[in-house]
């Protein structure tokens, strides 16, 4: 999967207070905010199951992913990537527009970015006021389902009544 | 090779496999039966039809090979020569050899360098009627490069696809009849528009699962070749007996069922059946008997392996496991033959060969057990000492659409396959304390005097924290023969759900086998009963803390529906009488000169009274408003109901069948056996 966009074009999103984006090559659609499914025991960015067109998608926490503090996802809108046959949903803060930028204009990222972005973030578009932070899909996604912390199971979970 | 069009390629790698497949089953056939000229043809046919294409293609290499293997195939045909054992050796290994160069051509499009001299000059000598001098079994199959047989293609009877075709036509109409009637917001049509559908959607549903089914056979055309094979290089006599070959299961399940097979066999032949020397000392017939059997059960389908050979050695296996402490002292003392058994399914008995070599199974048994519950099925073991051994496969006709049963935990809704589900049992939370035991720290809950182990759904997929809301009901749920109780929050209805696989990157380490799309949209999780089962320790080590409790009873064990009646008597009715029971609101029965009648599945159905057997005699006692139990009963094609005030118990009598009255607890209740009574009144 190439992380940069090959039209230049980019999706752009908000998280905590950031710009981010995405190459419109990975993103098939985006949608308003939706009912979810949790899955119990799953990795704790993974905050359900959605339902769309027949298939069942897979709804990460993007902020959680990023180490960003995490919001209500009754109220926020997903993106849907592709992640080879299938699709993974992206909760973020608000959906930005589709921007246009030559790859020559990515930048390296900032040193000021917290380690766990940095892994993530192949570089920067400088913009008037902010800098957009381009992601990168692929280790994105392997962050997302790895079962760190995630509620294990104890032996001594037997007892019921 | 030009540019050739990569469909027609494909298409002649479909047919030229399913080509080979045929000439193995012929050739095999042949060896039983060399004066067939039935099979001889086929087989002939078959090679000609490959070469024949071969040299449209211009694969030089595969129809010089083929025409080699034709031509004496053809002098068998005309009768110039006879047909020996090693023939079928020779042509077999031609068969192996063009499905090796296939295998090339398909992953480059091209065939490979060489030349097949060694071969051909083989097939030669033995069409000029010299004897074979290398003769000795083909490779066997399995050597044969490994070919994904996952096919991209399916054939469909065009009448099958005509009927899709008709059904698709009506679901446009009824969808055009829907958005009409919304459009003019006719919602008094609405009911009849939307039952429309539901049939109309019913009738593809069952159309398109045709599509995808298979006949059984198409799984077995290799095991003859495969039984031969094994055979002959363990110096073993066996016969195959094939039995339901027609029965039809979902393709995905053939995939599926392809590598659990092919171990099951080549273990039944090699360490299943003795050497002849070995039968013949046992008083048996030195030709051994391997028996594979289908047949549609209960909405499953069952797979049948059975040999005659020497039978699990159980007092070895207890020895083994012992030794491997794969089972505790303990446990031992409680262990039944038939846990005995099982044991062959346990990871830490599959890699030892020494254990293989006396046990008479073994190798991979755990894997075959993993790859059949992955599908939704169980396996099971019986074996008789000396007797021979029968293995038995459950399986789910199809994986798309399962009916399934859906409860309620920690607020979500999650789906129970309904192959896992057993009974439901009904508790009250301030019951439950009392019901529940402890044996060494696991609960478990007395049913009917057995002891069943506890599982709490919400606490497994939550942990201890979420004892929120009261379980109400216990789902009793079994899976490889182990039988345990899992507490939910409420059980709604069973429906017919459709199974979506949940993304690869989530399936590790969780208790759900995919997810299904509800009525309103939402997504529900399928549980996974066989990893939740292990997951809490009940199906690893068969026997411990559970309790064998088939799900048709024992012979001597008697069920009965314990019940009291409208009168306030309370009454046990025999279990095998009651076809099902219905509720019925009270406004349901309905008042006719002959007494009363409920209307039920598209007929009137006669009320009538448990005790006596008669009509029931006006006035009502019914209360407004509330719901009353009734018992089914058909009897041939006769069918009644028994109004109940309410049901209270399943109980459970061992010994010899009631007559009359049994007692529970201490008291005596009267008991009716609805078919004996059926059978006094014809």
């Amino acid at each position: 999967m190439s992380h940069v966009a090959a039209s230049g074009a980019w999706c752009t999103f908000r998280l905590a207070g950031n710009s981010y984006a995405l190459p419109v090559e990975h993103v098939q659609e985006v949608l308003r905010p939706a009912l979810i499914t949790r899955v119990p025991m799953a990795a704790p960015a993974v905050r359900g199951l959605l339902h769309l067109r027949g298939e069942i998608i897979t709804v990460l926490d993007l902020a959680q992913v990023l180490g960003l503090p995490a919001c209500d996802e009754r109220v926020r809108p997903h993106i849907i990537v592709r992640d080879g046959e299938r699709s993974v949903s992206l909760l973020v803060d608000a959906i930005g527009d589709v921007q246009r930028h030559a790859i020559e204009n990515i930048q390296p990222s900032p040193g000021t970015l917290s380690a766990a972005i940095r892994e993530l973030v192949i570089g920067a578009i400088p913009q008037p006021n902010e800098l957009l932070l381009v992601l990168q899909l692929e280790p994105l996604l392997q962050r997302a389902f790895e079962p760190q912390g995630g509620p294990e199971r104890r032996e001594d979970a037997r007892e019921c009544a | 090779m030009s540019e050739l069009d990569d469909s027609i390629v494909d298409e002649f790698l479909v047919d030229s496999r399913e080509g080979l497949d045929r000439l193995d089953h012929d050739l095999v056939g042949l060896e039983q039966d060399p004066a067939s000229s039935a099979l001889l043809k086929s087989a002939f046919r078959t090679l000609h039809t490959i070469k024949g294409t071969c040299s449209f293609f211009g694969f030089r290499r595969l129809e010089k090979l083929t025409h080699a293997g034709e031509h004496l195939l053809a002098r068998l045909r005309s009768g110039e020569l006879a047909f020996t054992p090693a023939m079928a050796s020779t042509v077999l290994a031609v068969g192996d050899q063009v499905r090796t160069i296939l295998s090339h051509i398909k992953a480059h499009r091209c065939e490979p360098e060489g030349e097949d001299l060694a071969l051909i000059a083989r097939v030669e000598q033995a069409a000029s009627g010299e004897p074979d001098v290398t003769s000795g079994p083909a490779t066997p199959a399995e050597d044969i490069p490994a070919e994904s047989t996952t096919q991209a293609t399916v054939r469909v009877d065009v009448r099958v696809l005509d009927g899709l075709m008709n059904h698709v036509g009506e679901l446009v109409l009824a969808r055009n009849q829907l958005l009409q009637l919304v459009a003019i917001a006719d919602w008094a049509a609405l009911p009849a528009a939307s039952q429309r559908m539901d049939h109309v959607t019913s009738r593809l549903q069952e159309a398109i699962m045709r599509t995808r089914m298979q006949p059984i056979s198409t799984l077995w055309t290799r095991v003859p070749r495969l039984v031969r094979d094994v055979a002959s290089a363990c110096g073993k006599q066996v016969a195959l007996e094939m039995e339901g070959t027609d029965t039809e299961l979902d393709r995905s399940l053939v995939e599926a069922l392809k590598d659990p097979l092919t171990h099951l066999i080549r273990n039944a032949v090699d360490h299943g059946i003795e050497a002849p020397a070995a039968r013949k000392a046992a008083g048996k017939k030195t030709e051994g008997q391997l028996r594979l059997r289908a047949f549609h059960e209960a909405g499953q389908v069952v797979l049948e392996l059975s040999d005659d050979g020497a039978g699990l050695d159980v007092p070895r296996i207890r020895e083994k496991a012992l030794q491997r402490a794969v089972v505790s002292s303990e446990e031992a003392a409680r262990y039944t033959d038939a846990d005995w058994m099982r044991c062959i399914f346990l990871p830490g008995f599959s890699t030892a060969a020494s254990v293989t070599a006396i046990s008479g199974r073994g190798v991979g048994m755990d894997v075959v057990r993993t790859s059949i519950h992955r599908v939704g099925g169980t396996v099971d073991v019986h074996s008789e000492r000396g007797r021979g051994t029968t293995l038995r496969l459950r399986l789910p006709l199809t994986l798309a659409i399962i009916p399934a049963l859906i409860v309620d935990a920690a607020g979500d809704r999650y789906a129970i396959p309904q192959i896992n589900l057993v009974e439901l049992v009904r508790v009250s939370a301030a019951d439950l304390p009392a019901r529940i035991e402890s044996v060494q720290g696991a609960p478990v809950y007395r049913l009917r005097g057995q002891l069943l182990p506890l599982l709490s759904l919400a606490r497994e997929l939550h942990g201890p924290a979420s004892a929120g809301s009261t379980p109400r009901t216990l789902v009793v749920l079994q899976v490889d023969n182990r039988t345990f109780g899992l507490l939910t929050e409420g059980v709604h209805d069973t429906e017919e759900i459709v199974v979506k696989p949940l993304s690869e990157r989530l399936r590790t380490r969780t208790l759900f086998a995919g997810a299904t799309i509800r009525g309103d949209g939402r997504v529900a999780l399928i549980l996974d009963v066989s990893a939740l089962a292990a997951r809490a320790g009940l199906s690893t080590s068969p026997g411990e803390h559970s309790v064998a409790m088939p799900v048709a009873p024992a012979p001597g064990v008697h069920r009965a529906l314990l019940v009291h009646t409208l009168a306030g008597h309370a009454l046990a009715v025999a279990l095998p009488g009651v076809t099902r029971i219905e509720e019925f609101g009270a406004a349901a029965f309905e008042q006719l000169a002959d007494g009363p009648v409920v209307q039920y599945r598209d007929a009137v159905m006669p009320i009538v009274v448990l005790e006596s057997g008669a009509r029931m005699p006006a006035p009502w006692p019914l209360q407004a408003g509330r719901t009353y139990p009734v018992i089914i009963h058909d009897h041939k094609r006769e069918r009644c109901g028994y109004l109940v005030d309410r049901i209270d118990d399943v109980i459970e009598q061992t010994g010899p069948a009631p007559q009359g009255r049994v007692v529970h607890h201490g008291t005596i209740i009267e008991f009716v056996d609805l078919l004996a009574r059926a059978k006094e009144a014809a």
